[in-house]
């Protein structure tokens, strides 16, 4: 009866408010022995819920049982067994036996079950793609863990493709995920914290560390961030990353992202902390330093001497894609002495039919370069093809020889968009992208000067950032030679000894010295 | 947050105030000048003309339509006056910051040229390192309108050619300026000369038209006045004497034999000693350096030491010659001591040049100087005699 009065006063909010105060603010309801009562109930929460099934099978003349799963998220083809079985059970010996005893253990054969008393747990069991089964007559339920949804199978991410490496990648599944890491390193040190956020959505979320390699401030800070976060749902990584990060008005990314498995792993053994995110195959990594945005995962596959090579070329090229537009702006209209004579006399010569100010003309090409970028990404692979052939001929051929636009700007705009490729990590080539823009405006308002100031600026904000409380520059700002070798360089994995210092937690020994082959 | 707003404000006003000039200019506004001259007319005002690049003209030269330059000329009182007439003249604004050269018109040396240098130090446009020039015989005007083939700009064709020649020893004006205003040796300039097209020992069958050629030295006193001009030759001999001689070829004939004998010279070396005796100074210069053998038009087998010495004596005597000639034209016809041996005395004798120093161009002219050369010769190239000399005729 009280339950009764209680569902009428339910009635009255709407469906979603109604779930919201079974899963939180009512834990006291309790599941009734009489099974059509649970039904009815069951039935009115689940109203319009046109997924959610409810199986009654009798049994026999007095026991009935009583399904409710979610269609498609379960698996129930061990329910249809267990259920054959016991109705042959049931009609060998007609005895009076624990009926509720019998389903549970017939049902743990099949899968993992837990028995609950509260009307809450078993709505949430039944919303996380657990089979509900209610017996005649009992106050307990049992939730199986059926879990047997559709999900895509593991691929290389094809926005981080390597020549060297594993290629697997992350899934949309949490559990698969955590999977790929846990198969990586085989030690009870690698904890999988788990977390529920989201109102409505309810999404599992995992933070991943090595217990001692990691800094347990930085845990701390992580675990701090991401109870306190209050939110409807969380559909991806991204969401999470707004609430966590230090800076949320920088340019600069202050929190990791990644589909691959190796630099997650690579990144727990440095020390960092990982958050996973249910049904999304990023994986965010804090902290993060500028310099590991210019770090690929193969640096680490690959020889050495090589990555070495390569990374300096990372380095030039990253600041070409800031400062190659701007400067050249700043130098063609300011500082023309600067230009060699023969190279003054061509761009000259190439500028003579062009109507617009060298600014105008920068910002245009960069806006068309930008433009195709984007137009790029999103097409459907059949057009895609259209739009470089559109870019090329009407930006790189037609629009110079009809001397609307010069050749050397389609030069720098084209070494810029090259350079810009170069950075490894996508997320952080957006900073400079982002701010090639400000800078070309300095340039064309101050010429070098504005080029400077933005310069100083950038390298203010940068040496302020910080993420988890890791200076975003180290360890160059503030310096600290010992860790260089990983930055400056690519040194010798036998010879980098030590995690970095800022992030790593008490064990801070990676590999013992020594290790060199003695030839 | 609003503090920070405030100190961003105060930052990007900071930096509207802090500009220097607003100089932005396009480059297609910009008259790009690559060479100077500098005339000076009956009145004594100053003539400068300008080698100004056609941008336009430019990707087309190589079809036949323009030349790439076109050449303009103004008058004025000093060089900022001439540029400010030669702006009227021009639609777009004089850039002289990218000149190659300056050419200085014989007419205007001659009369002197200290007051046209300090416009070029004090302006920071102007590039204190271009290449300064005299034309012999002739207008700066006349250089600038000369064309030349392998170049896109003459006047660009004039400094290469001088750096592909003249080895160590430049000439900018910074050089120039250096010269003029240090003591104990008097500036010298490059010499640009207007000469004909033809080929040399062609006479005929050529259409007659101009090139130039790079010559040897313009010797100013001084008072920045020109007061003559050695030939190229001479001109290495000035180089040799004052250390600044890299490598050179020289070829002399053999003492009392036919032939000549070409050497690659290297390690010149330079030694002025100065003695004072009687109020009267006496230089002894020993010049030494090293040559390879590039060229024996002789019979002499080069394998025998006895030949390489005799080579060696041909080179010393006739080089101590053309020295002793060239020295004697500086002291007697220009009496300028371009040669640095003022400087010489000022290091061994500071007291006594102190006295001598206002008249040093007399004691210049008058001093006596003796002349010791010693080129060494260490390799003889590949072959002793020439190959093609039967066993017979070669010179043990």
């Amino acid at each position: 009866m009280k339950l009764l009065l209680n569902l009428r006063k339910i009635k009255k909010f709407k469906l979603s408010e109604m779930i919201d105060s079974f899963s939180s603010e009512e834990p006291d309801q309790s599941i009734k022995s009489d099974l059509s009562a649970n039904e009815r109930f069951l039935q009115d929460i689940f109203q319009q819920c046109s997924d959610v099934v409810f199986r009654v099978v009798p049994i026999n003349d007095k026991t009935k049982l009583l399904f409710v799963y979610i269609d498609g998220l379960c698996d129930t083809k061990p329910l249809d067994e267990m259920v054959l079985n016991l109705g042959r059970a049931s009609e060998k010996k007609c005895e009076v036996f624990i009926f509720e005893e019998f389903v549970a253990n017939q049902l743990r054969a099949v899968a993992q079950i837990k028995s609950i008393k509260n009307v809450n747990e078993l709505i949430n069991g039944i919303l996380t793609a657990n089979v509900a089964v209610l017996v005649e007559g009992e106050t307990t339920a049992l939730l199986a863990d059926l879990k047997g949804f559709e999900k895509r199978s593991i691929e290389e991410p094809s926005s981080e493709p390597v020549i060297r490496g594993p290629r697997d990648g992350f899934t949309e599944t949490l559990r698969v995920n955590t999977s790929l890491i846990r198969r990586r390193i085989r030690s009870p040190r690698l904890k999988i914290e788990s977390f529920t956020i989201g109102k409505l959505s309810k999404t599992d979320v995992a933070v991943v560390y090595i217990e001692k390699v990691a800094n347990d401030s930085v845990i701390e800070e992580v675990r701090k961030r991401l109870e306190s976060i209050e939110i409807d749902g969380v559909i991806e990584t991204g969401y999470i990353e707004e609430f966590v990060e230090d800076f949320p008005f920088s340019p600069f990314p202050q929190v990791q992202n990644t589909e691959r498995p190796d630099i997650v792993c690579g990144s727990l053994l440095e020390g960092k902390v990982s958050i996973f995110v249910d049904n999304t195959p990023s994986v965010l990594i804090v902290p993060m330093t500028f310099w590991s945005g210019l770090q690929a995962a193969e640096d680490y596959y690959e020889r050495f001497i090589y990555v070495t090579f390569i990374r300096w070329i990372r380095y030039i090229l990253f600041n070409i894609s800031l400062l190659l537009p701007s400067i050249y702006v700043a130098v063609t209209t300011y500082h023309t002495q600067l230009i060699p004579t023969n190279l003054l006399i061509s761009i000259a010569a190439a500028r003579e039919d062009v109507p617009f100010p060298v600014l105008l003309e920068a910002f245009m090409m960069e806006l068309m370069f930008e433009a195709l970028r984007e137009a790029g990404i999103r097409l459907p692979k059949t057009i895609g093809s259209a739009v470089s052939i559109v870019g090329a001929l009407v930006i790189g051929e037609a629009a110079v020889q009809a001397g609307i636009i010069s050749a050397p700007m389609v030069i720098v705009v084209a070494a810029t968009g090259i350079a810009s490729f170069a950075v490894p990590r996508y997320n952080f080539g957006t900073a400079y992208r982002l701010l090639r823009f400000p800078m070309l405006i300095l340039a064309g308002l101050f010429g070098l000067y504005g080029v400077i100031l933005g310069t100083i600026a950038i390298l203010i904000h940068l040496v302020h950032l910080q993420s988890f409380g890791v200076p975003y520059l180290s360890p160059i700002a503030p310096q600290n030679p010992k860790y260089l070798k990983d930055v400056l360089v690519r040194a010798p994995r036998w010879s980098m000894h030590r995690r970095p210092i800022r992030v790593a937690g008490q064990d801070k020994t990676r590999i013992p010295e020594g290790q060199r082959t003695k030839t | 947050m609003i503090k920070r707003l405030k100190i961003c404000l105060i930052i990007i006003v900071c930096m509207f105030l802090t500009t220097g000039c607003w100089d932005e200019r396009e480059i297609n506004d910009r008259a790009i000048i690559l060479g100077w001259g500098f005339d000076q007319n009956e009145d004594g005002d100053y003539i400068g003309s300008a080698q100004i690049v056609v941008p336009g003209e430019v990707g087309e030269r190589s079809s036949g339509q323009g030349k790439g330059y076109i050449v303009e000329t103004a008058t004025g009182k000093s060089l900022l006056d001439v540029t400010q007439n030669l702006q009227r003249k021009l639609s777009r604004n004089v850039f002289l910051s990218h000149q190659k050269v300056i050419v200085i018109g014989e007419r205007l040396a001659r009369n002197g040229i200290s007051n046209i240098l300090d416009v070029y130090s004090r302006q920071p446009e102007l590039p204190i390192r271009t290449n300064f020039f005299v034309l012999k015989n002739g207008d700066a005007l006349d250089f600038l309108e000369v064309p030349y083939k392998m170049e896109d700009m003459p006047s660009t064709a004039a400094m290469k050619m001088f750096q592909s020649t003249a080895g160590p020893e430049s000439t900018t004006f910074k050089d120039f300026l250096e010269g003029a205003s240090s003591e104990g040796i008097s500036p010298t300039l490059p010499i640009l000369e207007i000469i004909s097209s033809k080929k040399e020992g062609n006479q005929e069958k050529e259409k007659d038209s101009e090139t130039f050629r790079l010559g040897g030295r313009a010797i100013f006193n001084q008072n920045l006045e020109l007061v003559g001009f050695l030939s190229y030759r001479e001109a290495v001999d000035r180089l040799w004497i004052i250390n600044k001689l890299n490598t050179h070829n020289l070829t002399t004939n053999l003492l009392g034999e036919e032939g000549n004998v070409g050497i690659m010279g290297m390690n010149f070396k330079s030694k002025i000693q100065p003695i004072i005796q009687n109020n009267q100074v006496e230089f002894h210069i020993t010049l030494s350096g090293t040559g390879v053998v590039r060229e024996n038009n002789t019979a002499l087998d080069l394998k025998q030491t006895k030949n390489l010495q005799r080579i060696e004596r041909s080179f010393n005597k006739n080089l101590q010659d053309h020295m002793i000639n060239t020295i004697t034209k500086v002291q007697k016809e220009y009496k300028t001591d371009i040669l640095g041996f003022g400087q010489s005395v000022h290091k061994k004798y500071p007291r006594k040049w102190k006295i001598w120093k206002k008249d040093w161009s007399k004691k210049f002219s008058d001093a006596d100087i003796t002349v010791k050369v010693d080129v060494h010769i260490e390799r003889t190239g590949v072959t002793g005699a020439p190959l093609h000399l039967k066993e017979s005729e070669i010179q043990k």
